[in-house]
């Protein structure tokens, strides 16, 4: 049998990932006979290899990885700690311990599930998409902020960034999706509006060898994806609802306003709210009005429920800032009532700690990040260099309340006092990730695909290459 | 038909290089190794497109994936080295602690990686950390890899208790992402 002549560089690696593959040690003669090497060459390639350390010969005729492979892991995985301090990801200083943080993981097993990413690795620099599901509260100005501020961070590997706002509409937002691959995206960064009408798109996406990373929004089951960046939205639902009901002492009515309908983050918080709030039989709840996080519809929705329950209500229950503003300020502006406002949930909002600082009112909050955005930058980088990754990654965020409504379950890890910014505007979103002296209303930023150094937020269909 | 053997050496003269110096380009590379330049630009083609090395957009060098298996496969682990890298930040953010990947082989301890967080001894009270927590990834006749967790010093009891259920979930988690070697060499 002729052999195919290859050159002693191919070779020497094909015997180092044979080696790899088989538990880093070989009989020399199997190994030959495996990889249709002559034993005069495989002889001659081992004793090169093992001069440096690759490899170890036994007199028995036994290949063996070296010493030389675990300094190469050992300093891969210091070059991975240095990237990942430049990242941010060592935290400052410890967090107040939500009570089973242990059984997170067991709630979340796509946590500890990972992705090999080796089909998607090209080399630099990337050209990155992100369709967002819309832009339409200053939670989805600051995610975009995010990404963007992401995409500079890591300008050395990412070389334009395309940005698209689909206004809720699935069918914009596939359309969004083709062009950014028609235009020759490297990778997408995803907010679905709708899971099983983008799957198509996505599944085409991944076809074509481009990794999607989705963030905030999405039903990881129904579309093909590499990583799902968010933030726990059962620790948002399950903590700020337990928190009321211990501020309340377990009785009480109060009035519930969830976010957007279509989004899953606000079905999954408010279905954990729900189920703690079915804990405690003495609470009851008189209304349950869905607000699309929107600040005006807050103020609307519970206006009407002012009228019709008046000095009944206890408490309010909100998933986010964004919707509790507009509660707090129907409240606040209902001369009818006599008391002080009753203690709400929802942060997010700079506006939302102001008013309830001011105003003395009992709050509490567990931040939803946009700094996701940023993560979702680094988890693409990560996908688009062939690294494994988690299939879900949670942001890090912070229980916020206001001073000294901390209650037997729930203590802070800032009091909203701390957390709060005086200096900056009212639809400041807090944890954005982008510093503190991150101002939406002077935001500027400037990458290959925008203009004038304007943010993709500013602009309502986005930011598409040459725009 | 006969293999040359021409540029076998310098494949374990770069990774030598790699490992034990920072990332630099292929010039300087070269430069160092008193090599050619095409022929060092040609080797290192060949391992980066294998996933031995790695190259930044301004093409400095760095060990790739592939190298990070040659160590763990030194050790008998099989296709583990991904899925600790991405795993072992999850565990430092879940449980806010420090983590190590302990490779025991007779006599000798390895440190394969690790993530940290800064202040593990609370310096208002004095306190130093707790000891570790191990669970076992993987075990062979004379070898063992465990995941070393050190929480800080201000964990309270019940939060150690829930860090050690998340450090039994990505031990064997990693423990599923590793292949048994074959028996026989």
């Amino acid at each position: 049998m002729s052999r195919r002549h290859q050159p002693g560089v191919d070779l020497a690696i094909r015997v180092l990932v044979r080696l790899i593959d088989c538990g880093g040690c070989r009989a020399a003669g199997r190994l030959g006979a495996e990889l249709d090497i002559p034993r005069s060459t495989l002889f001659r390639i081992s004793r090169i290899l093992a001069e440096t350390g690759l490899l170890t010969l036994s007199t028995r005729g036994v290949l063996a990885l070296g010493p030389l492979g675990v300094q190469l892991a050992q300093r891969r995985d210091a070059m991975l700690r240095k990237e990942d301090a430049e990242r941010g990801g060592i935290r400052p200083r410890p967090p107040a311990r939500a009570p089973g943080i242990g059984d997170d993981l067991l709630r979340r097993p796509a946590s500890i599930q990972t992705v090999d990413c080796t089909r998607f690795r090209r080399g630099p620099r990337y050209k990155v998409g992100f369709a967002n599901a819309a832009i339409d509260s200053p939670w989805r100005t600051a995610l975009v902020h995010s990404v963007e501020y992401g995409a500079v961070k890591h300008r050395r590997w990412i070389s334009a960034l395309s940005v698209r706002h689909a206004a809720h509409s699935a069918a914009q937002q596939s359309a969004d999706i083709e062009a950014l691959l028609d235009a020759g995206v490297d990778g997408l960064i995803v907010s679905a509006v709708s899971s099983t009408r983008i799957a198509p798109v996505l599944r085409d996406a991944e076809r074509r060898g481009v990794p999607t990373i989705l963030v905030d929004r999405g039903v990881p089951d129904e579309i093909p994806h590499v990583s799902f960046v968010t933030c726990d939205d059962h620790t948002i639902g399950a903590r700020t609802a337990l928190w009321l009901a211990e501020q309340l002492r377990g009785a009480g009515s109060i009035i519930v306003l969830p976010g957007l309908a279509a989004a899953e983050p606000a079905q999954r918080r408010l279905h954990e709210a729900r189920r703690v709030f079915d804990g405690f039989p003495n609470i009851e709840i008189l209304a349950t009005e869905w607000t699309g996080w929107q600040s005006a519809e807050g103020r609307r929705i519970m206006r009407i429920c002012l009228d019709r329950f008046g000095e009944r209500i206890d408490g309010v229950w909100c998933d986010s800032g964004l919707q509790a503003v507009g509660s707090l300020k129907a409240f606040l502006s209902d001369r009818r009532r006599s008391g002080p406002v009753p203690p709400h949930t929802g942060g997010d909002l700079n506006l939302a700690y102001k008013l309830a600082i001011r105003h003395n009112v009992p709050l509490a909050a567990v931040d939803y990040p946009p700094a996701m955005g940023l993560r979702a930058v680094g988890v693409l980088l990560d996908a688009l260099r062939g690294r494994t990754v988690p299939r879900r990654i949670d942001v890090a965020t912070e229980t916020v309340v206001t001073r000294p409504h901390a209650t037997a379950s729930i203590q802070p890890d800032l009091w909203a006092d701390e957390h709060v910014r005086w200096d900056l505007p009212d639809d400041l979103i807090l944890a954005s990730g982008l510093g503190v002296s991150y101002d939406p209303r002077s935001f500027r930023i400037r990458y290959r695909g925008n203009r004038y150094n304007r943010s993709a937020a500013d602009q309502p269909g986005g930011a598409p290459y040459g725009s | 038909m006969a293999h040359d053997t021409a540029g076998v050496g310098m494949i374990g003269r770069i990774l030598a290089e790699v490992a034990s110096a920072e990332p630099c380009t292929a010039t300087v590379l070269a430069r160092r190794l008193g090599t050619a330049r095409t022929t060092t630009f040609d080797v290192l083609r060949r391992l980066e497109a294998a996933g031995f090395i790695d190259r930044d957009p301004q093409g400095l060098v760095s060990p790739g994936l592939a190298s990070a298996d040659l160590g763990f496969a030194a050790f008998g682990m099989v296709g583990g080295a991904g899925a600790t890298e991405a795993l072992l930040c999850v565990l430092r953010e879940e449980a806010d602690a420090s983590i190590e990947l302990v490779i025991h082989q007779g006599e000798v301890t390895t440190v394969l990686a690790q993530r940290t967080v800064v202040g593990l001894a609370d310096p208002d009270t004095g306190l130093r950390a707790p000891a570790p927590l191990d669970a076992t990834v993987w075990t062979n006749a004379d070898t063992k890899a465990i995941l070393r967790v050190t929480s800080r010093a201000s964990a309270q009891a019940a939060d150690r208790a829930a860090v050690g259920r998340c450090v039994d979930m990505v031990a064997a988690a990693l423990s599923l992402s590793v292949t048994p070697k074959e028996h026989q060499p």
